[in-house]
This record gives structure tokens, C-alpha cells and sequence, in this order.
């Protein structure tokens, strides 16, 4: 079997672990290894094509989202935050996560819509990438904390890269690297941001929001 | 649903050709026979042997010696010896039911491949979903006997059996329709040969329905995420307190088809969905042997897993149930996702 489908899979296991951590440590963690998957899906695509870029997108995906970003996140969170603290949902965690199944099946339903131009990768990894994006999504909209919030993001962007990868592989460069430093700019500044609503309402709850203060 | 003819008739061809005349036939259904029996006495023998080999591992990887693996055939024959006690309140559901409890897991390794490949007469009886049911009979006797006796703890043992095994069955039928989605028959035998001969390696979707099999036979058996086996609190445990008024050979009934479930169970998930190699393609002698012997192999492997999730794993609160068995569930569904795009 394909490496890449395998890789995939755990590509999209690795998201629902996103879904249901409980705190912030085992998010970040899981965050990490999504990356990695990503940036070894890049790379076996380049053992199989032998195209340079994505051999360089697949390092630079593992360097900055594998490494660089999840180290920020980890030194962020223990100047500011307690690591250990268990987080929630609006919904509970079942529901989180059948929600999550129903998301990935409309993503696959509406991957199998899609004509994939590339046939470097098989449809399924399309699927994946979709499916991912709105588990990531659906993170950022149904957690409580605002840390989670940002995971999701930056995992509904590890998608995105997904869906890049099937559908355009022979993207410039130029592009790709415009693209992650995007995130790792995005991820500073959403951390200050935290920093800043937990100095003022001493949590990252972003519940605690709607409390009008005076 | 009825088993199919269509497989039936796959499977004449599969088999070492079609030799019609009476006299190979009648040594066929006689061969056939002799392989189920040795096949039940197999599970009958080796099921106390896995229940105590998994307890042994436990106690060294604790630093413990712990008891010797054959401590559950002791167990079994100090307790044949006793007499048998019933509590005045009890029907006869509650002197029924060890029977059951016994007879369930037996019927039930009629139907799966425990140490041939080819089916055996018996096999067509039910597919995948038809044995559940029949494994299922015995845990609802169970839980009959256990509010039948009037205890407290039953009662609470019981309710709790089933709140797990209600989160558990959707987790199964998604797993059944999967595998019958990928091999095209829901007959354990049919499903066991497709998914070996099919593709030589693992597919993603194949992965994901052997762990969300497994993560359900570790919930159904009362095993540790969900029930710790070795318990003596009567608060937390699920599936001891539903034996409590048992005594004699009533209990050693109901243990040795406890432990008979858990090793039918794990049959399945090796010789069905992660590893059939080793089975025996004709009933012969030698064949069965290293049967036999690879099934024992495959066991062993197996109860190391255990003790090694046991000791890793401490029992998740009762409410987060639900989490567990929905995780196992979503693993399925994605089994079952992916095994239609992977085509």
C-alpha cells in the first residue's frame, strides 16, 4: 500500500486527537505530530516524483510547524498558562466527537465532487485534507479556550497545506514559504493576544468574554 | 440474517476440489466433526490458561511473582467441589443462567475459524452479527441472574453492563459492515480469507477497525479502561458484582464462560481481522497441530498486549464512558470511510 495513504490516515487520526484532548499539553503534542505527518507526506511524494519543491516544502513544514511553533506554544504556555489545566467544550466530548465523524464524512463527500487534476496523490488524501479542515473548524468554533481555539486553526491550516499538496503539488516555492511564516507570525500574534486576556480576565476562557465589565 | 449460499458454494470451490463421490464425502463430514470437537475442547482447555497467564504477567511486570497461570484451573476445580448455594428470592433465570453463561461462548466458537481456515459443517449457522447475537445471550442471562438475586450490587453491576455494552454495539455493527464491506460477506470464515489473501499489507482502514475492534472487546469482557478485573471494591466494579451470589459449581461455571468469552473474542480479533495465519487448511493431524500451536503463539501475543494496556491504563471514570466507546466508534466509522475511498 501507498505510504502516503497510511500517512494520511494517521494524518486524520491525529486531528481527532486534537478534537478530544483535554489539555492544553496533549493538544500541542498532537498538533506537533500532525505536522510531522505532513511534512512526511510532502516528502514521500517527492521520494515518488523526485520534484525538489517538495522536498524543501516538506522540511520547511517539519522545521517551522513540526519544531519551531510548537516550541513557541510550549514556552508561551509556561510563562502564561498552566499546561495541566483541563479545558471543555460548549458541547460535550461525545458529541465533540461524533460531530467530528459527521464533519469528515461531509468532507469526503465533497472531496468525491472534486476532480483531483493531479493523480500523484490517490482522492482519499483530498478527503483527508478537507476533512481535516473542518475538524480544525469546528475546534476553533465549539472549544472554550482560547489556546484550543488557536490549535484549531493552525490544524484547519494543516489541511489547507493537505488540499494544497493533492491539488497543486508544483506550487512555487516562493508561495509555500510566504504561506507557513504566515503562520508563524499568526501564532505570535495570537499568543500576545492570550497573553493580554489572561493578564485582563485571568483565563484564556474565552466564555469569560461576554461579561460586561466596568 | 441467513447465511448465504452464494458463500457456501465460494467456499466448496476454495476447498481441495470437488471430490463428490459418497465414500470421500462421508469421510469429509466426519473429518469435519472431528475438527469441531477438537477446536471446543481447545477453547474449553486453553480459556482458564489465558485468563492466567494474563494475571501472571500483570503480577511480574508489577515487580510481583503473582499467581501460576494454571491458579484458574485450581480455582475452577476448589469450586466444582463446593456446594452450590441460591438466595431464597431467586427464580430459576438465576439457576439458569450459569448454564447459559457456559453453553454461549462454546456455540459461539462453532462459528468463528479457531483453528481451521476452510468452514466446518457447523460454521453457516450464522454470520458475524448472528454470533454476536449468541454471545450476547450470555450477558443478558448474566445481568437476568444478577437482578434476579436481589442484591444491591448486582442490580447496580447489571444496569452498569448494560450502559457499556449499549455504547459498545454501535461500534460493532459499524466494524461487521465494514469488514462485510471489504470482503463482500459478513460469514466469519469468508471475511478471514479476503482479508488475508486480498492485499498482502495493512491498510489504513484495516488498522482502524482491528483497534476499534479491540477497544470494544476490552470494554465487553470487562477488561481495563472500562473494568478493573481485579477490583474488591464493590462501588466500581461492573462485571464481578454481577456474580456475587454464585457459589460452587454455579461460579465456576459462570468464570470459566467469562473466561471462555474473552478467549472466543480475541479469536476473532486475531484469526478474523489482524493475523490468520497459522490456521489449519484441511483436517489432518499435522495441520491442527501447528494450529494449535499457532494459536497459542497468537494468545500469548495477545495477553501481553493486555497486561501491558491493563498495567498502562488506570479505569476511566464511568462517566467518560461514552468518550471511550465513542472514540472506538469513530475509529470504525473511518475504517469504513476509508475502505470505500481506498477502492
Amino acid at each position: 500500500m501507498l505510504p502516503e495513504i497510511t500517512l494520511a490516515a494517521l494524518f486524520l487520526l491525529v486531528s481527532f486527537q486534537l478534537i478530544v484532548a483535554r489539555r492544553l499539553r496533549t493538544a500541542v503534542g498532537a498538533y506537533q505530530l500532525q505536522s510531522w505527518l505532513l511534512g512526511g507526506i510532502a516528502i514521500a511524494l517527492f521520494v515518488h516524483t523526485h520534484l525538489t519543491e517538495l522536498l524543501l516544502f516538506g522540511l520547511l513544514i517539519v522545521s517551522l510547524k513540526g519544531v519551531a511553533i510548537p516550541t513557541l506554544l510550549r514556552r508561551r504556555m509556561r510563562v502564561a498558562l498552566s499546561a495541566g489545566r483541563e479545558s471543555s467544550y460548549h458541547v460535550g466530548f461525545p458529541t465533540a466527537l461524533l460531530l467530528g465523524a459527521a464533519l469528515s464524512l461531509a468532507g469526503f463527500i465533497a472531496a468525491s465532487r472534486i476532480p483531483s487534476p493531479s493523480h500523484l496523490l490517490p482522492g482519499a488524501d483530498l478527503g483527508i485534507g478537507i476533512a481535516v479542515l473542518l475538524l480544525g473548524l469546528f475546534t476553533t468554533t465549539a472549544r472554550r479556550d482560547g489556546v484550543l481555539q488557536m490549535g484549531g486553526l493552525l490544524a484547519a491550516e494543516n489541511g489547507l497545506l493537505l488540499i494544497g499538496l493533492v491539488l497543486a503539488p508544483r506550487l512555487s516555492l516562493l508561495i509555500e514559504f510566504a504561506l507557513v511564516l504566515d503562520v508563524l507570525i499568526a501564532v505570535v500574534v495570537m499568543s500576545f493576544l492570550l497573553a493580554r486576556m489572561r493578564e485582563e480576565v485571568f483565563s484564556t476562557d474565552t466564555s469569560e468574554l461576554t461579561r460586561l465589565r466596568g | 440474517m441467513a447465511p448465504d449460499h452464494e458463500d457456501r458454494k465460494a467456499f466448496r470451490e476454495l476447498g481441495d476440489g470437488a471430490s463428490l463421490d459418497r465414500v470421500h464425502l462421508g469421510c469429509h463430514v466426519l473429518a469435519d466433526a472431528v475438527g469441531q470437537v477438537v477446536a471446543l475442547l481447545v477453547v474449553l482447555a486453553l480459556a482458564p490458561l489465558l485468563k492466567g497467564v494474563i494475571e501472571t504477567g500483570k503480577a511480574r511486570l508489577q515487580s510481583r511473582r503473582g499467581p501460576s497461570p494454571l491458579q484458574p484451573y485450581r480455582d475452577l476445580r476448589k469450586l466444582f467441589g463446593k456446594d452450590r448455594s441460591t438466595t431464597p428470592d431467586a427464580s430459576f433465570i438465576f439457576r439458569v443462567a450459569p448454564y447459559v453463561v457456559f453453553a454461549t461462548p462454546i456455540a459461539f466458537a462453532v462459528l468463528i475459524p479457531v483453528l481451521t481456515a476452510a468452514p466446518l459443517s457447523w460454521a453457516f449457522m450464522a454470520d458475524m452479527v448472528g454470533s454476536g447475537f449468541v454471545i450476547g445471550i450470555g450477558g443478558f442471562f448474566t445481568n437476568l441472574a444478577a437482578m434476579d438475586s436481589g442484591s444491591v450490587y448486582g442490580g447496580l453491576g447489571a444496569s452498569r453492563s448494560r450502559f457499556v455494552s449499549s455504547l459498545a454495539e454501535p461500534t460493532f455493527i459499524v466494524v461487521f459492515f465494514a469488514v462485510g464491506f471489504i470482503s463482500g460477506g459478513t460469514v466469519p470464515f469468508v471475511v478471514n480469507q479476503t482479508l488475508f489473501t486480498s492485499s498482502a499489507a495493512i491498510t489504513p482502514s484495516h488498522a482502524l477497525i482491528a483497534a476499534a475492534f479491540l477497544m470494544v472487546v476490552l470494554a465487553e469482557t470487562g477488561r481495563l479502561p472500562i473494568d478493573n478485573p481485579n477490583s474488591a471494591q464493590e462501588l466500581s466494579m461492573i462485571e464481578s458484582s454481577r456474580l456475587f451470589e454464585y457459589a460452587g459449581s454455579d461460579q465456576a461455571l459462570m468464570e470459566w464462560g467469562g473466561a471462555m468469552k474473552l478467549f472466543v473474542v480475541l479469536v476473532v480479533w486475531l484469526n478474523v481481522l489482524v493475523f490468520p495465519p497459522g490456521l489449519a487448511g484441511a483436517v489432518t493431524v499435522p495441520a491442527f497441530a501447528v494450529a494449535i500451536a499457532t494459536l497459542v503463539g497468537k494468545m500469548l501475543a495477545a495477553a501481553f498486549l493486555i497486561v501491558v494496556i491493563e498495567s498502562a491504563l488506570a479505569k476511566i471514570r464511568i462517566m467518560r464512558v461514552p468518550e471511550y466507546l465513542g472514540g472506538s466508534f469513530v475509529l470504525a466509522f473511518l475504517g469504513l470511510v476509508l475502505s470505500t475511498l481506498g477502492r
